[in-house]
């Protein structure tokens, strides 16, 4: 088994009150993706802050590459990049002075981080807006710009809190290809969200954190496969006499839940093609015209539901 | 170095981009060393309003009155004493003076001086310029007194000079009839009036011998007994005479004596008289200061400045460099600190192999240029418009100018490290400046203070500032001669510094520790 990049034994930070991680073990693997997901308030932020050294652990050890954390900072500084769900760069600067500025204080020779800067603007597709102020920028060129401002140093990991929050699907879709190919250009990404979907499809590997425990960690599909035995049937029909096709399939017992959402209906069932068979006969028999069915695996949501639950 | 240099761009570059503070930062000191200059650049005060009142004016109070007149003040007369003492009261007019009715130099009346305590800065001025001007006329008046004076004793002095000659005269004359009584009182003495017939007895006894004689012999006696009778008769007259005049010589010899005596007695006199006449003469020739303005004021006194600057301009400078230079160090080093610090951006400087050292020099040296610009905007308006001359001392100054930067730029990072909010920093900033201010020689001098705070005050950095700069400025004392200043405030730069360095180390991180605990706890909920 390969070395982990970062291991976290025995973790526990508390503020105040509140105990914030509670006895956290997690070893997160190198070049992957690595996503914490929870609840707001469960510890992701304080777990990832813990990693880069700005929180100190109350107790428990995190080790970079087998170096603890405490005690190489200079090293977690250099080799860690951090975009944080607030945009941190300076708004009266344009794009191009704050790579700069950061770049400087991440001690980089001014050559270095010219050719940094061209790459990264290329990447991040700021070209066109390189001499644009910060606060004049969209809000999905600034959290572009916070990312290139974290990858200035070409670092190893990428630490990235909520990357995609408050920004809409558009951007959503652009920060996550983003995120995609700083991994593809080998860039260890760990990052939180709260959008199950989102790490679900973007994640290699994944850990449930809740009330400051890791709940379980794996790849989607090992904790799907894990947690749900359910499939899902997606399924639309015209005129959509929702009501009465559920009441036809009644008789199966099979299914243990019905979700409408929008114009289309899901049934949670372990038994997917028996139900789906009958689905398609009643439909049939009832005149209605399928538009569109779809059988998928549970989703991360449905898995995350069901440890919490179990808490 | 890099890192400072681009922390320092990075400075600048926000905080040019910011209009108003670019414009602050240039405009400030050009508009207020403008109207500072303009304003104070003049020795005199304006517009001193003077409320007067009198239940009779004399020509002497309207003397007074028309003298008090004049550009610097504005007298007014006002009907009543209340009204004259209420304007004070209601800022309408600066000092009232009450003259006494019938004001005479032969009565003696108080001029009353009614004044506003509370423009503290102010009243000195005012009571000090209005008594200037009625010690004027007081000192006119006493020289025209004293005038009348000394003409009188030199009058006096003439007259007793030509009489000294007379009494003389006549204490001689005294002293010859003195001694010609005493002649004559000799002389009478000398008379002597006595005879042999001691007895008229004799001479009837002889006539009877000799009647006896003739009548034995026989011869007529008769008319020889006739004439003796006669003989007898006349000798008897004769002695009765002489017996008067011996009475009568030995009274006038006694009169003589008394009249002698009272001569004697009077020559004395006059002798004393003349003896005194001739004192007073010598002691009037004695008096050398005749000249009145002497006697009025025998000790004349002149205030002579210890420098040659005159304008209120010039003594104003260097305080007035000091504040500037601290309220801007306070104010702009604390804002620069706390929006830094509450900027989003933080957390990425924090995060990066920068030390907080670096931050620190970066932030220190950002504010000092500010502060040097200023300063350049500063002299040079002054230079150009007003005194040349303040721009010679710069070399000296310049120096020192960046030390007490230093120390109030130090102060001002310790108030944004140890605040959370723009706004808590930047009324901490002004407190500051504020207590320093207050406590200074700029409003009330510090000698008005109970001792025990006035040793702790004297310590204060605006006094230390402005009092070595006025050394410097105004009294041209070479640097090297202010080597005790100069520790001291070495010591306070070195103080501050090691307190903004553990300030920093015990707020930066823990701020932004307690911002993300404020916003996990909001989540929690």
């Amino acid at each position: 088994m390969k070395t982990p990049l970062i291991e976290i034994k025995k973790v526990t930070k508390i503020f105040g009150r509140n105990t914030v991680l509670n006895d956290v073990d997690l070893n997160i693997p190198q070049n992957k993706i690595f996503g914490i997901i929870g609840e707001s308030g469960s510890g992701k932020t304080t777990l990832l802050k813990s990693i880069i050294g700005f929180v100190k652990p109350d107790s428990g050890i995190i080790t970079f590459e087998g170096r603890e954390v405490s005690r190489s900072m200079e090293t977690i500084r250099e080799r860690f990049g951090f975009a944080s769900q607030e945009n941190c760069f300076y708004p009266k600067l344009n794009v191009r002075e704050n790579l700069e500025f950061f770049g400087t204080l991440y001690g980089l020779s001014s050559k270095l981080i010219d050719s940094n800067i061209k790459k990264l603007l290329k990447f991040v597709e700021l070209e066109d807006a390189e001499k644009t102020l910060a606060e004049n920028l969209s809000s999905g060129m600034q959290r572009r710009l916070d990312i290139a401002c974290s990858l200035i140093n070409n670092p190893k990991v990428l630490i990235m809190d909520e990357p995609t929050q408050d920004l809409d699907p558009v951007l959503r879709k652009e920060i996550v290809n983003l995120i995609r190919k700083i991994n593809e250009n080998g860039t260890a990404v760990i990052l939180t969200s709260h959008l199950l979907f989102e790490a679900e499809v973007l994640c290699d590997e994944i850990a449930i954190l809740h009330q400051g425990k890791v709940l379980e960690v794996g790849t989607p599909e090992q904790l799907k496969n894990m947690y749900s035995k359910n499939q899902e049937i997606h399924f639309e029909t015209s005129p959509g006499r929702y009501d009465l096709i559920i009441k036809q399939l009644s008789d199966e017992k099979s299914i243990e839940r019905v979700e409408h959402k929008g114009n289309k209906v899901i049934l949670y069932t372990p038994k997917a093609e028996i139900v789906l068979k009958k689905l398609l006969i009643v439909i049939s028999k009832m005149g209605e015209e399928l538009i569109d069915v779809d059988l998928r695996k549970p989703s991360l949501n449905e898995v995350f539901e069901s440890l919490v639950s179990k808490k | 170095m890099r890192k400072i240099l681009e922390i320092i761009r990075k400075n600048f570059k926000i905080l040019m981009r910011s209009k108003i503070s670019a414009a602050i930062i240039v405009l400030g000191p050009l508009v207020l060393m403008l109207l500072v200059g303009a304003a104070f650049n003049t020795s005199n005060i304006y517009d001193i309003r003077i409320a007067a009142y009198s239940d009779s004016y004399t020509n002497l109070s309207n003397s007074i009155v028309d003298l008090l007149s004049d550009q610097q003040f504005k007298v007014t007369k006002i009907d009543n004493q209340d009204g004259c003492i209420n304007s004070v009261r209601q800022a309408e007019n600066h000092i009232c003076v009450v003259f006494p009715s019938d004001l005479s130099v032969e009565t003696e009346g108080e001029i009353q001086f009614y004044v506003d305590q509370s423009r503290i800065n102010l009243i000195w001025v005012v009571i000090d310029a209005v008594s200037k001007k009625v010690s004027v006329k007081s000192e006119q008046i006493s020289q025209e007194l004293t005038q009348v004076l000394v003409d009188n004793i030199a009058q006096t002095k003439n007259v007793l000079g030509d009489k000294t000659s007379v009494l003389k005269d006549l204490t001689s004359n005294s002293a010859d009839a003195e001694t010609k009584l005493r002649t004559i009182g000799d002389g009478i003495s000398e008379i002597d009036l006595s005879s042999n017939i001691t007895d008229v007895k004799d001479l009837e006894n002889i006539s009877k011998e000799l009647q006896a004689e003739f009548n034995s012999t026989g011869g007529n006696f008769k008319k020889l007994d006739d004439l003796l009778t006669t003989l007898k008769t006349q000798v008897s007259d004769i002695q009765s005479k002489i017996s008067s005049a011996s009475n009568t010589l030995d009274s006038k010899a006694k009169e003589i004596s008394d009249l002698k005596s009272t001569v004697s007695s009077n020559t004395l006199a006059l002798k004393g008289v003349k003896d005194s006449v001739d004192s007073l003469v010598t002691g009037i020739n004695a008096i050398q200061i005749t000249d009145v303005e002497s006697i009025v004021s025998p000790i004349k006194t002149k205030v002579e400045p210890v420098s040659t600057d005159k304008t209120h301009l010039s003594f104003l400078f260097p305080a007035l460099l000091v504040l500037v230079i601290m309220f801007v160090s306070i104010l702009l080093a604390s804002t620069i600190v706390i929006k830094e610090k509450l900027s989003k951006a933080s957390f990425r400087n924090y995060i990066t192999p920068t030390s907080s050292l670096t931050f620190i020099f970066g932030t220190y040296l950002t504010n000092i240029l500010i502060v040097i610009i200023q300063l350049v905007v500063l002299f040079a308006v002054i230079g150009l418009f007003f005194q040349k001359d303040v721009v010679n001392t710069l070399a000296n100054a310049s120096i020192l100018l960046l030390i007490i930067a230093t120390i109030f730029i130090f102060i001002g990072m310790i108030i944004g490290y140890a605040f959370n909010s723009e706004e808590t920093s930047t009324l901490g900033s002004i407190a500051i400046g504020s207590i320093f201010l207050i406590f200074s020689n700029t409003i009330l001098p510090i000698e008005s203070i109970p001792e025990t705070y006035r040793q702790i005050f004297q310590f204060n950095p605006f006094i230390l500032s402005e009092g070595i700069l006025k050394k410097i400025m105004i009294f041209k004392v070479p640097l090297l001669n202010l080597t005790t200043d100069l520790y001291i405030l070495g010591g306070y730069i070195l103080g501050l510094f090691v307190l903004l360095l553990i300030v920093e180390r015990a707020t930066q991180k823990a701020y932004l520790v307690r911002k993300f605990i404020v916003k996990f706890r909001k989540l929690k909920k």
